[in-house]
């Protein structure tokens, strides 16, 4: 096992997986993208939708609904408006099945009709953003296909959605922690975090490189570790690669 | 947080509050390895486990039941479409005491409607071997419709779905015959043998005890056994069909004008009527209690409910319960009703009697409040011990529709806009969805 020192996996930085185009039924829109497409067990995975208001007046009423694999969890990280923390939105979640099956419908609510006492109106033009995280604690490969958002507004009484395309559907897939070197990675706010977890307690390091062809060492610590990357500005694109020091 | 205390708990919430508000209480949480590291104690699944009962009024039977359909996601839900189907009913007792012919109709026609469909549908009860002729479920004369449906008894209804060609009928199970056990023991009755009962005897409460399951000929196909426990057999062996059930109880009170040892009558004493009550319901039979002597003839409401649960778990689950509450007889079985104007449903009847009692009869009937204890409540709690269904309000989900009141949930507006998607209703549709949800009752 030991002396398959060199293999290597290889994670794209630099990009976030491809966004969505979405079906709306006005000029809104919706884009819902994930931060890598393969992790770990308990080992959550960032989801950002981001929603855009091209109506020419304030929407009401924004519920975003994801149907979510039914096995794994779901926490908010964030819900901005415009930049702005909104934190009186409701998050609920529906049963196993209700939409789709195997999916769970997970919804966030920026106002709750008829009343929208939440006082969260989405202005036009404005963008709300709601970041999550999904997990699952067994390995799997799960998939992400629908998600759809409805708005209301309130002056021309004219409802609004919009919903996923087969093009937006992703898998995402969460492995055990095996004797393969396992290298996975996905934005933070300071760079770029990646994982790695090889035969624990042996030292792997940890390389990147903007070609694939010229490595530069950064990290080389006993499995497993975290590191963060937070000298990728300037790359437009990056790859990592992990091995086993012997 | 002490061990085994939830977390909603440690937070002085309910579990529903908790999933309400739990991504409030999340979105202070970052991206960082603090959070990886403590994202497994605090996330939640995904799903919630919340037991849901879908409540419509205020519609007529028919748009009652056919809204009830779309609210439970439509019929192909949890009928395919060689199934054969057994809606269980009430038939015992003339008026409202037999389930609504309406209800029923509007739950066929919805079962028919599946794509495909080509099993049969077979309206089925064995009146605690009571009931009158010509004031049962299967054969009210128009006198004994009164508070039901005016133009039709099962019978006549199953006839005029025959007229137009479709596989209903009715059919009411008949007891015997009797066929010598060692017991303890389960009796499986062999299909080849004709019709007759699948039973299990056993010692419950220092009484032997039975309860037992039909086995029957259906009157659409010649040759065609319908086993309820085993399934469908034919030619000598079980085909592999599967046999869904349905439960369609009224919603009365058992007394007169006041509790008696039963409490309500619906849904978990429906199973009175699956199974042989021989020789009145304080006798017994070859030596062996009844489902009834063995327990409300005991004194024991809880028993009654214990009793139905066993059953569920060793005779057959139903598919779903369907309670047709038109009429409401919460002074009694066949006198003074209240026009309540609701259908509801769920997957088990503990949760479906509570919220029945509850929000529909209790208003004119308050010794029927599942809330006090009362038989009533020990019937529900006797059903629910034995691992069927709940009746804490904080774990049921009640999904109402008030025809005087039109307005859509969340869960509505997502199913139209995946229906929107595969091309089955119209971007007018959802936004009329859309607006009904926005723009409220």
């Amino acid at each position: 096992m030991k002396s398959k020192a060199f293999i290597w996996a290889v994670c794209l930085a630099g990009f976030l997986l491809p966004a969505s185009r979405v079906f709306p039924s006005g000029s809104s829109s919706l884009q819902r993208t994930f931060a890598c497409s393969v992790t770990l067990t308990n080992w959550p995975v960032v989801v950002t939708a981001t929603f855009t208001n091209g109506e020419g007046t304030v929407l009401d009423g924004l519920l975003y609904s994801d149907q979510v694999p039914s096995a794994l969890s779901v926490a908010t990280l964030s819900l901005t408006l415009n930049g702005r923390a909104v934190t009186n939105y409701t998050f609920e979640s529906g049963q196993d099945g209700d939409v789709y099956p195997g999916c769970t419908p997970c919804r966030w609510i920026l106002e709750r009709p008829p009343g929208f006492s939440e006082t969260n109106p989405v202005p036009s033009q404005a963008r709300v953003q709601i970041v999550y995280a999904v997990n699952a604690l067994s390995p799997g490969s799960f998939a992400f296909q629908q998600f759809s958002w409805v708005a209301y507004e309130p002056g021309l009484t004219n409802a609004i959605f919009g919903h996923s395309e087969p093009a937006d559907q992703q898998l995402l897939r969460f492995v055990t922690r095996s004797y393969r070197p396992f290298l996975a990675g996905q934005y933070a706010t300071n760079g770029f975090t990646l994982q790695i977890a090889g035969v624990p307690g042996y030292n792997y390091a940890l390389e990147r490189s903007t070609n694939l062809t010229g490595w530069v060492a950064l990290a080389t610590n006993v499995s497993p570790f975290v590191f963060t990357d937070t000298n990728t500005a300037g790359f437009p694109q990056c790859f990592y690669r992990t091995r086993w020091l012997p | 947080m002490n061990s085994g205390e939830k977390i909603w708990q440690a937070r002085g919430m309910t579990r529903r509050q908790f999933l309400r508000h739990y991504g409030i209480a999340s979105s202070a949480l970052t991206l960082s390895p603090f959070f990886m590291d403590r994202f497994a104690a605090v996330c939640e699944a995904a799903t919630n486990n919340f037991t849901r009962v879908y409540k419509v009024k205020n519609g007529d039977p028919f748009q009652n039941t056919a809204k009830l359909w779309e609210l439970l996601d439509g019929p192909a839900r949890y009928i395919g479409p060689s199934d054969i189907v057994v809606i269980k009913a009430n038939s015992q007792w003339p008026n409202q005491g037999y389930t609504h012919t309406g209800c029923i109709k509007g739950v066929i026609d919805g079962i028919l409607a599946i794509p495909g469909f080509s099993g049969e549908v077979l309206i089925c009860d064995n009146a605690q071997v009571y009931g009158v002729t010509g004031a049962t479920g299967f054969d009210a004369t128009p006198s004994n419709r009164y508070q039901n449906w005016a133009d039709y008894n099962w019978n006549s209804l199953a006839a005029q779905y025959q007229a137009g060609g479709k596989p209903v009928t009715a059919k009411k199970w008949t007891t015997g015959p009797w066929r010598t056990i060692t017991f303890p023991g389960y009796s499986g009755w062999n299909p080849a043998n004709g019709e007759g009962w699948s039973r299990d005897f056993f010692s419950y409460n220092g009484r032997s005890t039975f309860l037992s399951c039909p086995v029957f000929q259906s009157p659409l196909t010649s040759g065609r056994m319908i086993d309820m426990k085993n399934g469908v057999w034919e030619q000598g062996a079980y085909t592999g069909r599967q046999i869904k059930t349905i439960v369609m109880p009224t919603l009365n009170n058992h007394g007169s004008g006041s509790e008696d040892y039963a409490g309500v009558t619906s849904a978990i004493k429906s199973f009175f009527g699956a199974t042989e009550i021989p020789n009145g319901v304080g006798s017994t039979w070859h030596g062996y209690y009844d489902i009834h002597n063995s327990s409300y003839s005991q004194g024991s409401a809880q028993s009654a409910g214990e009793l139905a649960g066993r059953y569920i778990k060793t005779m057959f689950t139903p598919v779903l319960y369907i309670t047709a509450a038109m009429w409401s007889g919460w002074y009694s079985r066949t006198g003074t009703a209240a026009a309540t104007n609701t259908v509801l449903a769920c997957t088990n009847p503990v949760s479906l009697d509570y919220i029945a009692c509850r929000d529909v009869i209790a208003p004119y009937a308050s010794w029927l409040n599942p809330d006090q204890n009362s038989h009533t409540r020990q019937q529900m709690l006797g059903c629910s011990g034995q691992g069927i269904g709940t009746l804490d309000p904080q774990s049921i989900e009640v999904v109402t529709y008030d025809f005087n009141h039109p307005t859509a949930n969340r869960l509505d507006v997502e199913r139209k806009i995946r229906d929107f998607k595969a091309g089955q209703t119209t971007e007018q549709d959802v936004k009329d969805a859309v607006n009904l949800y926005m723009e409220g009752p």
